[in-house]
């Protein structure tokens, strides 16, 4: 059993990196692992499939064994990681998995295999164990799907959340519907639900342009309050039964047209070429031209013909109108009309909402929710942790509030790349200061330092000579009485001299801040580390001269919820033994999780008050840590945790002993942030001469 | 050094009235602190009018304005004046500000918060009620006449610890707030401004509030009053909305490949 325990913990971990190998390169699954070590042979595979499924199982395992032995070996541990997690769920299934697993690999891309397994793994969570069997067995149809012509939903969600968030000026998630309901377009008024994708048309445009029909006509039930008709909607559900859904449901989809109409004619001339397509016969006249339709001139219009055979059209485009969700639109409404965090930007126009005699509902204004608790119940099952969406606004109002009274302890969101969301409050860090004594120091090395020191003076002496008065300027706050005089006596000779006569004086330009985040991830171990130190520490040493601002922190930490960040001199000490006892005791820690890091430091750096406040990220490979934060995850974060310190006004410069780093870094920082180090027994000059660089 | 020094000021006069239309209450608000002496701070993001509303106000109280666009290396002897040498002796020469106190004008400080901060000290007597400018160099010190006002803008916005207005400075002011007008009186303007027929100016105010929306989402700062001009000029013109739209709004407001994306789909919705 020994072997067995050992081999699963050694899986778990090669299975991590397969796959985020994978997703970084192309093309399928298979012919990505050319090249790859050979795999497990077919007896050991037998031999662990039997130990997963059981030795008296009646499944030809050696037919299996011999099927997946073609694999390589990273995509053998796939399937045993798979296999592993399918077993907890349902012995069943996993059996049906393990059935198919060898030609879906070799079959699949990447993307597909994986949406056929949460596929999977979502109807066994949710006991649809007949529905989840189907899908096993007809992975066929997702190989297939390959299809130009379709839209996923997933692919343009941040399109159509930001589109809808430029209009609504609020919050509003877009959320995949379940495609069992017969009803696939629906809101509730603080989520929009949309097929997980459309192939109707032949052509991927016209879908699209589907989509968007569809996601402005959930807008216009918000905006057109469709809502307001609830009462009414019901006797008449009552009275005649479903039919008078389904004629209001049409008739309101009118009325959200004319508002298209007017006020989007982009959409509405997709929404023209959609009737064109389709052959639609639009009834153009059935609102006789009337402006300012209200909710009202649907109901009436609905009463007119219901029970005449007029023929409606039946419109691709038709969104659901679900009475106990208009219901709680029409509470979600009652809540975002607190006043205290009242939009006063929406423009709604008020004939639109004047509809009904209730004087509280024709009251205007379009107001954020208080809090989005509907998003949470939708994704809790993956991890535990709120999920954020990713405006700032929810951010303000939550993440300062919650659960920061543990001193020293800070949360931070983190981008979550494969969702396009951030994840709320994910990572919590902890800055851990160190107290060293500050006797017997040893440095290494001596003689070296004392010439880099040398030159890193000299390099920060020019910078401090800049800043003087600099004499004999065409332009400037003094007369130079010197330059005068001898202009004056030269005068025959050099007739401009006497432009030159003026003093300018620099002395206040110089204002920086900076932070050095130092990486102290388990990687610097070594002679690295000593570099690092002693850069550091020459660092400190001269930087004293320049009068500039700076800071120098650590980090480091092993997953999410432990970061760590090591401050070891901050803004306001000024350079003493202790700092130099805490930069040599510097020494490599775990993990780089880069992002959160960033995201700490910024915080720090941007209550600095300098006109230069630059963040110095020292680092010697791509973000890294365990729970899965690494490759395109690890990179897409790090990279937004830049680009909000870019917001905040600072400048972030990554200096990077890692080769590879060209492969990520543009991608990152954009050009001229970074800088590759090649010869690491050159980091002390050589930050000296980019501080130089980036603060003049 | 007395009458060379009065300017011909009628170069800074304003004869034609300019176009302001007014969004609240500013005008009143400015002609009283014109009256009762009080320095006045403009408040708001780029574009929204505020230069404009200064002509208008210039040229309605029949008073020169003098603009200074400051920027972060304005000394004081920008403002005040300096000593320049002319045939071997010094002449003093002076700088806008002090021109602005001898003859009576508007002193307008565009972008104050760009200037040094030990300039923006020098305003300080002039805007209390001592109303004086000290001419160090030449020993002088200047009353301002009761016709002199200084104003000047800033655009919160950007604001970081560095680019703001020490409080001893703000509380010299008054504070009028310039947002954007709200959507009919933008489309206004539009129309006013570039001739372009009504409809499309008010999609154009509507693209605009929708990329205001996105401000902290990706942009920076919303399209302004004067991008919607510009893209109206360009409409008139005959250029199509979308390309318009396209060249004088999304590629202005951003470089991300992302976000100029985006701005195309909403420029998508609306022509
Ligand atoms: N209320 C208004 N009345 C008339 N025109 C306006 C108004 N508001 C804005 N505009 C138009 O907007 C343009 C830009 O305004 P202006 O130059 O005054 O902006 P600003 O606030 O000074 O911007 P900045 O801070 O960038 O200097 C003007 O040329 C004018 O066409
Ligand atoms: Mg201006």
């Amino acid at each position: 059993m020994g072997f067995f325990s050992n081999w699963k913990k050694r899986f778990h971990q090669s299975q991590q990196s397969a796959l985020q190998r994978q997703s970084r390169e192309g093309g399928s699954l298979e012919s990505r692992q050319s090249g790859s070590t050979g795999g497990m042979s077919t007896n050991e595979l037998l031999i662990r499939l039997q130990l997963i499924v059981g030795q008296n199982s009646k499944l030809p395992l050696m037919e299996y064994s011999t099927k997946i032995a073609a694999l390589s070996h990273p995509l053998q541990l796939i399937i045993f990681s798979e296999l592993d997690e399918l077993i907890d769920l349902s012995y069943e299934h996993a059996c049906d998995f393990l059935a198919v697993s060898a030609s879906v690999l070799a079959e699949m891309e990447q993307d597909q295999y994986q949406r056929w397994l949460s596929d999977v793994k979502l109807l066994l969570a949710k006991g649809e164990d007949e529905r989840a069997k189907e899908r096993i067995a007809n992975f066929v149809l997702y190989t297939q799907d390959a299809d130009a012509n379709v839209v996923k939903l997933s692919d343009i969600t941040y399109t159509l959340e930001k589109l809808v968030y430029s209009l609504y000026n609020q919050e509003l998630p877009i959320f995949a519907s379940d495609d069992s309901n017969s009803i696939t377009t629906f809101t509730n008024g603080c989520e929009l639900f949309l097929p997980e994708s459309i192939s109707y048309f032949d052509d991927h445009d016209d879908n699209y342009r589907l989509y968007k029909a569809l996601t402005f006509h959930l807008l216009g039930q918000l905006t057109c309050s469709s809502w307001q008709s609830l009462d009414t909607l019901k006797q008449g559900i009552e009275k005649y039964g479903d039919e008078y859904l389904s004629v209001f449901a049409k008739v309101e989809s009118l009325r959200i047209n004319c508002q298209i109409k007017s006020e989007f004619p982009g959409i509405w001339r997709d929404i023209e070429l959609l009737h064109t397509k389709e052959d639609i016969k639009y009834p153009y006249d059935l609102f006789d031209g009337k402006e300012n339709l209200s909710v009202d001139d649907t109901l009436a219009l609905v009463g007119s013909l219901i029970g005449t055979d007029y023929q409606l059209p039946e419109l691709v485009y038709q969104s659901g109108f679900i009475p106990s969700l208009m219901g709680e639109i029409r509470e979600s409404q009652k809540i975002q009309r607190s006043p205290l965090i009242l939009n006063p930007t929406q423009d709604v126009d008020d004939s639109l909402l004047d509809t009904t005699g209730d004087p509280e509902t024709a009251d205007r204004g379009y107001l954020r929710p208080v809090a989005d608790s509907s998003t949470e119940h939708i994704l809790s099952n993956s991890q535990p942790g709120l999920w954020q969406d990713s405006a700032p606004n929810g951010e303000s109002i939550n993440e300062h509030t919650t659960k920061h009274h543990e001193k020293g302890i800070y949360y931070y969101k983190e981008w979550d790349t494969s969702l396009k969301k951030y994840r709320k409050d994910w990572c919590r860090v902890k800055e851990i200061v160190e107290d060293i004594s500050s006797d017997d120091i040893e440095i290494e090395n001596l003689e070296a330092l004392k010439h880099a020191e040398q030159r890193i003076r000299k390099t920060f002496d020019l910078l401090i000579n800049d800043q003087k008065f600099i004499r004999n300027q065409s332009d400037g706050d003094e007369i130079d009485i010197d330059a005068w005089v001898s202009a004056r006596s030269n005068k025959n000779k050099h007739a401009d001299d006497f432009q030159n006569v003026y003093i300018r004086n620099n002395t206040s330009t110089r204002d920086v801040a900076i932070m050095f985040a130092v990486d102290m991830s388990g990687s610097t171990h070594g002679w690295k580390n000593t570099m690092i130190k002693q850069s550091t520490w020459l660092l400190c040493k001269t930087l004293a001269r320049l009068g500039d601002q700076y800071a120098v922190y650590g980090f480091s930490g092993s997953g999410r919820s432990s970061c760590h960040i090591y401050p070891v001199k901050s803004f306001a000490e000024s350079y003493d033994k202790s700092v130099k006892a805490r930069i040599f005791s510097m020494k490599p820690h775990q993990y780089t999780r880069m992002g959160v890091a960033i995201r700490h430091l910024s915080m720090v750096l941007g209550k600095a008050t300098a006109k230069t406040r630059i963040l110095f990220v020292l680092t010697d490979g791509r973000p890294d840590d365990i729970d899965s934060y690494r490759g395109q995850y690890g990179i897409d974060d790090t990279r937004l945790a830049l680009n909000e310190a870019k917001a905040l006004s600072l400048k972030p410069f990554v200096l990077t002993f890692d080769k590879e780093g060209m492969d990520y870094l543009p991608y990152m920082l954009g050009s001229s942030h970074y800088q590759l180090i090649t010869d690491i027994s050159h980091l002390p000059i050589q930050i000296s001469t980019i501080y130089k660089q980036l603060t003049t | 050094m007395t009458s060379e020094n009065i300017i011909e000021n009628s170069q800074y006069y304003i004869k034609d009235e300019p176009y302001y239309l007014p969004t609240a209450n500013e005008v009143d608000i400015f002609n009283t602190a014109l009256a009762e002496n009080i320095p006045v701070l403009l408040k708001g993001p780029t574009g929204c009018g505020k230069t404009r509303f200064m002509e208008y106000m210039s040229w309605y109280n029949k008073r020169p304005l003098i603009t200074v666009a400051c920027h972060d290396d304005l000394t004081t002897a920008d403002l005040v004046g300096r000593y320049l040498i002319q045939n071997d002796s010094t002449v003093w020469q002076d700088g806008p500000l002090t021109t602005a106190v001898r003859n009576g004008c508007i002193c307008y400080l565009d972008e104050i918060v760009e200037a040094r901060k030990d300039t923006t000290v020098v305003i300080h007597p002039l805007c209390d009620d001592r109303r004086m400018l000290p001419l160090e160099k030449l020993g002088q010190l200047l009353q301002a006449p009761p016709e002199f006002c200084l104003t000047m803008s800033y655009n919160p916005g950007y604001q970081s610890a560095v680019k703001d207005l020490k409080p001893s400075t703000r509380q010299r002011f008054i504070s009028i707030d310039f947002s954007y007008p709200n959507e009919d009186l933008e489309a206004q303007i539009v129309h006013n401004e570039a001739g372009l027929e009504f409809p499309t100016c008010e999609h154009l105010v509507k693209l605009a509030s929708m990329t205001r929306n996105l401000v902290g989402n990706g942009l920076e700062e919303g399209a302004s009053t004067r991008l919607l001009v510009h893209t109206a000029k360009l409409i008139k013109r005959g250029f199509e909305p979308k390309m318009a739209c396209r060249c004088a709004i999304a590629d202005v407001l951003t470089d991300d490949p992302e976000t100029v994306n985006l701005l195309h789909e909403m420029i998508e919705t609306l022509f």
